[in-house]
């Protein structure tokens, strides 16, 4: 009689066990929908930040970004990020716009020289947002401020880097490949490097300037770098004043003349210099410290908004540092 | 004690307790999931409702521009209302993951109203330009508003997706949960099932089994049958059942055993009447002869003739008086001096008689006839045989458990194996004829005093025999019933 309710007592704690077993299992899967409509917990009112880029992909930018949200995760903020993959002025006028209209509290984009971009810029300060450019500056506009590479001291730096690379050769020819319509940072580093170069005066400099169609950029630089190569019959180097024209005119150079002839020297503005840096295709880089941009700007915005510092300077430049292919390689944080 | 219906009803109602415990737990988590969907739909619909609010507003802002009537303006004014209502819910939909979406949404509509607003303000205050100007905001903002609107969506999708993944692996673990509870309640039917009927069919066994023992005879084997159900109380009734018919039986049994012996005692009864009669054939006849053979001897000078006939007509005449009733030791004396007169007249020197009898027990009341067969059997057995004869002695003493008769001769004597023979077997020896009178009185005694170790015999082969019996009496107590039974005899 014992040994039969023992049995029963066994049976049941295993049927418990049994049932236990998927019932808790369906309580834990209901808790996690709960979980998924979850209503935030009474958000406080802190600033919103709205972070733009034409290319939120990019290695670059996200350096940016980290430096950005590095210091909002610090100090309990928000911050939005808007933007395209491969976005133009237009789009990004049009963000602005946009969150202009959701009246965020400060906004920091890449700045960009465009009329209707400078136009959406203008509004949003007269809607009472701050507005930091980062990367490009466009004094022309009513920004509050900019945060980001001297590009002139960038040139500079590089100029120096060739003119002295280049030092024990006579007569030695440099050639300068940039687009007139980047005013804001092409030019200027093609101005800081001429700047670098001048204090030899047997140094040759051959400028290709030309303007830049968004449609066939490549093409359009490929052709570009032709067309230098063909003006000058002995060149030494070749400083590319944008990232983005590298790949075009290392394609160039290595089917006129082959790689090696020409050393070339240029400013890190795409992440995939590592690899032709590795290949020792470039000599020397001018690298611009993005996330540091990223955290100043972000700085800069909340103590605005705090009220804190007032007014904003004008601009805040980050550093640039020179790096060879025998010295230290590029800082490779890529995410 | 339960019954067979309460085990029934118990697992009835445990099955309906699980059966309904399971149904509970669809329904609760039915409910759950139900929930989850109309929060889903909710959710879209308030989506839907600003969407086509700030539609319906920007329309109604065009109107207005158009034609300022009061019934369009009060037109705008509802739909304002309404897309502010649509606004206030907003705040609902947001979690941890669009916060800054759902922040921007508010503030969207916020702005669209906004410039809704500010573009009839300057129509009414007939700035035209100013209100084209505004109301060309209003429409940019009403596409970011649908923009966002849309990006939100795209985003309850991606965490809908999740959703509805979890929905799927929920229905199947309460599908698992339905198989189990499936087999929990079959198991449980089951289980319950086996109890009830084991309970019934063992009760059952036992039962039978029984009835077995009991139609075989044997009533020792108790019935016993652990239950907790009729089945029990029937057990019970039919042990009850077996231990009283057990007890008639016995009772019977008993009841048999008396009336054999009461036949067997009979039986004696009629032997000795039997011999009695057989005595009595000639007895008058015999008795007046001695007499007047006596009277006949005494005339013709021979006295001591006389005096042995005499003695014989006594004893004869003792023979016709006392068979059958009780009669004092003293009688028994008298009867046995006689016997050993006539005895030593036939024998003359071969045999000796001895008396050594303590006179304060001779008033004991005896059954009648209880020496004479000692007597007689000492003789024929022990003295008769041998040339040089013998001697009787015979010996009352009072002892502790009361009177002790003894008769000793120093005849032939017995070996150990006849003197077992005689006391277990009586009936064994019956064929020689002086054992019957040992085994008459061994068997009067038993069933006169309902004793059986009255009778001791000791005897060596050559060294002679003695019979000793215990009259187990006290001497005080058989005083008094001795003075009543004188009275009656």
């Amino acid at each position: 009689m014992r040994k039969g309710k023992m049995l029963i007592g066994a049976i049941s704690l295993a049927c418990l066990l049994l049932l236990y077993l998927p019932v808790y299992q369906l309580t834990h899967t209901y808790r996690t929908l709960q979980q998924i409509h979850k209503p935030a917990l009474s958000v406080k009112e802190t600033p919103r930040i709205a972070l733009i880029s034409p290319a939120i992909r990019d290695l670059y930018f996200k350096e940016v970004e980290l430096g950005v949200q590095e210091v909002a995760k610090k100090q309990g903020i928000t911050v939005e990020l808007h933007g395209g993959y491969r976005g133009n002025a237009l789009e990004m006028a049009r963000v602005i716009q946009k969150v202009t209209s959701a009246k965020v509290d400060g906004i920091i984009v890449v700045g960009i020289d465009d009329p209707t971009f400078i136009q959406a810029v203008n509004q949003a300060t007269e809607s009472g947002i701050p507005v930091i450019l980062i990367g490009t500056d466009i004094p022309s506009s009513l920004r509050k401020m900019y945060v980001g590479s001297d590009h002139i001291a960038a040139g500079r730096i590089l100029g120096e880097k060739v003119r002295v690379d280049l030092g024990k050769k006579s007569n030695p020819t440099v050639g300068i490949i940039g687009q007139s319509t980047d005013q804001m940072v092409a030019m200027l580093r093609i101005k800081g490097a001429e700047q670098g170069l001048a204090s030899q005066k047997s140094m040759q400099v051959v400028k290709q300037i030309y303007d830049s169609s968004e449609r066939n950029g490549m093409m359009q630089t490929m052709s570009q770098t032709h067309e230098l190569l063909n003006r000058t019959s002995n060149l030494d180097a070749i400083i590319v004043s944008k990232g983005e024209e590298l790949e075009a005119v290392i394609r160039v150079i290595e089917q006129r003349v082959g790689l090696g002839k020409i050393q070339i020297y240029t400013f890190q503005d795409v992440a995939s210099l590592t690899d032709l840096f590795a290949k020792g295709q470039v000599q020397a880089v001018v690298v611009d410290n993005p996330r540091k941009m990223g955290e100043e700007s972000i700085k800069y915005l909340l103590s605005w908004i705090r009220g804190e510092r007032l007014p904003l300077p004008s601009h805040v430049y980050t550093d640039s540092t020179l790096q060879t292919s025998t010295g230290s390689r590029f800082r490779n944080e890529e995410h | 004690m339960k019954s067979i219906k309460g085990k029934i009803l118990l697992s009835a109602s445990c099955l309906l307790l699980v059966f309904g415990l399971f149904w509970l737990m669809f329904q609760y988590f039915h409910q759950l999931f139900l929930q989850q969907y109309n929060q889903v739909l909710e959710r879209y619909l308030i989506f839907q409702q600003v969407s086509v609010q700030s539609e319906q507003l920007l329309i109604r802002t065009n109107d207005l521009l158009h034609e300022a009537s009061e019934q369009s303006k009060e037109h705008y004014i509802s739909t304002r209302n309404l897309l502010r209502q649509a606004q206030s819910k907003i705040k609902l939909l947001q979690n941890d993951e669009n916060t800054a979406g759902v922040s921007d949404y508010t503030h969207l509509i916020d702005s669209f109203i906004e410039s809704t607003d500010l573009a009839i303000q300057a129509y009414q205050q007939e700035r035209s330009d100013d209100a084209t100007q505004f109301y060309r905001k209003a429409e940019q903002e009403r596409a970011f508003i649908t923009e966002t609107t849309l990006s939100l969506l795209e985003h309850e999708l991606t965490i809908h997706e999740r959703l509805y993944a979890q929905m799927i692996q929920s229905s199947k673990e309460l599908q698992i949960v339905g198989w189990e509870g499936f087999l929990i309640i079959m198991a449980i039917l089951l289980g319950c099932a086996y109890w009830i009927s084991r309970g019934i069919t063992r009760s059952i066994a036992l039962l039978t089994k029984g009835a077995k023992f009991i139609s075989a005879g044997v009533y020792d084997q108790p019935i016993k049958v652990e239950s907790n159900d009729e089945t029990a109380f029937l057990a019970q009734t039919f042990d009850q059942m077996r231990v009283s018919v057990k007890k008639s039986f016995e009772e019977l049994k008993a009841k048999g055993k008396l009336e054999q012996e009461v036949k067997e005692y009979q039986y004696l009864l009629k032997e000795m009447e039997w011999r009695n009669l057989q005595n009595q054939m000639k007895p008058h006849f015999l008795f007046n002869t001695l007499n007047t053979l006596a009277k006949k001897a005494y005339l013709e000078g021979s006295v001591e003739t006389s005096d042995l006939i005499t003695t014989v007509a006594e004893l004869m005449r003792y023979q016709l008086a006392k068979a059958d009733v009780e009669v004092t030791l003293a009688e028994e004396i008298e009867m046995i001096r006689n016997y050993m007169t006539i005895l030593q007249a036939r024998f003359t020197d071969r045999l000796k008689g001895e008396e050594k009898i303590d006179p304060a027990c001779l008033h004991v009341l005896v059954p009648s006839f209880l020496l004479q067969p000692l007597v007689e059997n000492a003789f024929i057995h022990g003295i008769e045989s041998r040339e040089e004869g013998g001697r009787i002695s015979i010996g009352v003493q009072a002892v502790e458990q009361g009177v002790q008769l003894e008769v000793t001769d120093d005849g032939v004597g017995m070996s150990p194996d006849q003197v077992r023979q005689i006391l277990q077997g009586t009936r064994a020896t019956q064929g020689q004829a002086g054992n019957i009178g040992l085994s008459n009185v061994i068997r009067r005694l038993s069933l006169y005093y309902h004793r059986e170790d009255l009778l001791q015999i000791q005897s060596e082969v050559g060294k002679g025999t003695s019979i000793m019996i215990l009259i187990p009496t006290t001497l005080g107590e058989r005083g008094e019933l001795d003075d009543s039974d004188f009275d009656r005899g």
